[in-house]
């Protein structure tokens, strides 16, 4: 999770593993402090207009090109509990957002430059890299671990710190670091970036976008 | 001693499955329309859209479906270590119900569970614990 803002938690941004030095909250899953989001007031603002208008205006604009949201199948009722019945529990909403995103998009995982994926847990990043198909599934965690997400890697991740060192804004921030991105004007930024995934997919329901340079 | 804090137990559409446990019961929800499995209970069948459904009585066994071990104190009433277990019913095993377990028990997966019933301050709540039986081998 490279991250250069300031203003970002350092200890969770600087590898996986030091996160095994933070107290432990949950075993034998191992989740320690640092695989929580952090707790956060903040805001963000997104503006979005047409492409023509945006081409009128002072920044370069960051253009959408596909949205999807999906839940998990047959979802029972309530607002979390629902996925503890999911017909797997290693599966995120993002197999099937994935799905439409890619189709609608004209995109698929290969095309990705960089992406900013929904980090309120951790794990919730190793199951979403590999329902988006940046890896098989259960190869998240040595994907993660071969330095893959990093800014030298095939798919830099969470460029702007995300819920883990940034803060919890609710995927807002992470929409506004892929613009970023898009822009040229991230802190830790990928070279030539012209397709950014955006990612809200963990659980129940969940919903993703894809943004592109203005080409 | 802090009190554990307990369920609601006349709400509309779960009020049943504690009327069970009261009876030293496990009951699941039934449409009766398409037959689906409701479950947390509730009145509406977003499958079919019926209104009709009914509570059937299912045996208070299963196996482990997965379990994590809480090491961060939360409520003063369930101090740690504890371990959340989910029980895949035998009955019913698309449904799986949460159960408590004090400590950190050695579970694996499928390791059978059974639940009595325990009553605190008044209200009755299903206990699962791990069955003394392995289960039984497939036919």
């Amino acid at each position: 999770m490279p991250t250069r803002r300031p203003g970002t938690r350092p200890n969770a941004s600087r590898s996986w593993t030091n996160t095994a030095s933070t107290r432990s909250c949950s075993t034998p899953t191992s989740l320690r402090l640092f695989d929580f989001c952090l707790e956060t007031d903040g805001a963000c603002a997104v503006v979005v207009t047409s492409t023509e208008r945006a081409r009128d205006l002072r920044q370069s604009p960051a253009v959408i090109r596909a949205v999807a949201q999906a839940s998990i199948p047959n979802p029972q009722p309530g607002i979390q509990f629902p996925t503890l019945f999911r017909e797997s529990i290693t599966s995120l909403p993002a197999t099937a957002v994935a799905r439409t995103l890619y189709a609608r998009a004209g995109l698929g995982p290969a095309d990705i430059d960089v992406a900013q994926i929904y980090d309120c847990f951790s794990i919730t990043v190793l199951l979403q890299l590999e329902d988006w198909g940046f890896c098989k599934k259960g190869e998240g965690g040595p994907f993660v671990a071969s330095g893959e997400i990093g800014l030298g890697g095939s798919l830099p991740i969470n460029t702007g710190g995300g819920h883990l060192s940034e803060g919890y804004i609710h995927g807002m921030n992470h929409i506004v670091e892929g613009v970023r991105q898009i822009r040229g004007t991230s802190t830790s930024q990928v070279a030539g970036a012209e397709t950014c995934l955006v990612t809200a997919t963990p659980l129940p329901p969940g919903s993703a976008l894809i943004l592109t340079a203005d080409r | 001693m802090t009190r554990r804090p307990l369920p609601v137990t006349d709400d509309l559409d779960t009020g049943g499955f504690f009327e069970a446990v009261a009876r030293g019961e496990l009951v699941v929800r039934r449409c009766d329309g398409c037959d689906a499995v409701l479950h947390m209970p509730r009145a509406y069948c977003a499958t079919c859209g019926s209104w009709e459904g009914r509570w059937q009585p299912v045996a208070a066994t299963g196996t482990v479906y997965s379990w994590t071990v809480v090491e961060h104190q939360v409520h003063p009433a369930f101090p740690v270590p504890y371990t959340v277990v989910l029980v895949k019913l035998d009955d019913v095993p698309g449904t799986r119900l949460v159960g408590h377990l004090p400590g950190r028990p050695a579970l694996r997966p499928g390791q059978a569970m059974a639940a009595d019933f325990e009553d605190v301050d008044g209200t009755v709540l299903p206990r699962w614990r791990t069955a003394d039986v392995s289960p039984a081998p497939a036919p």
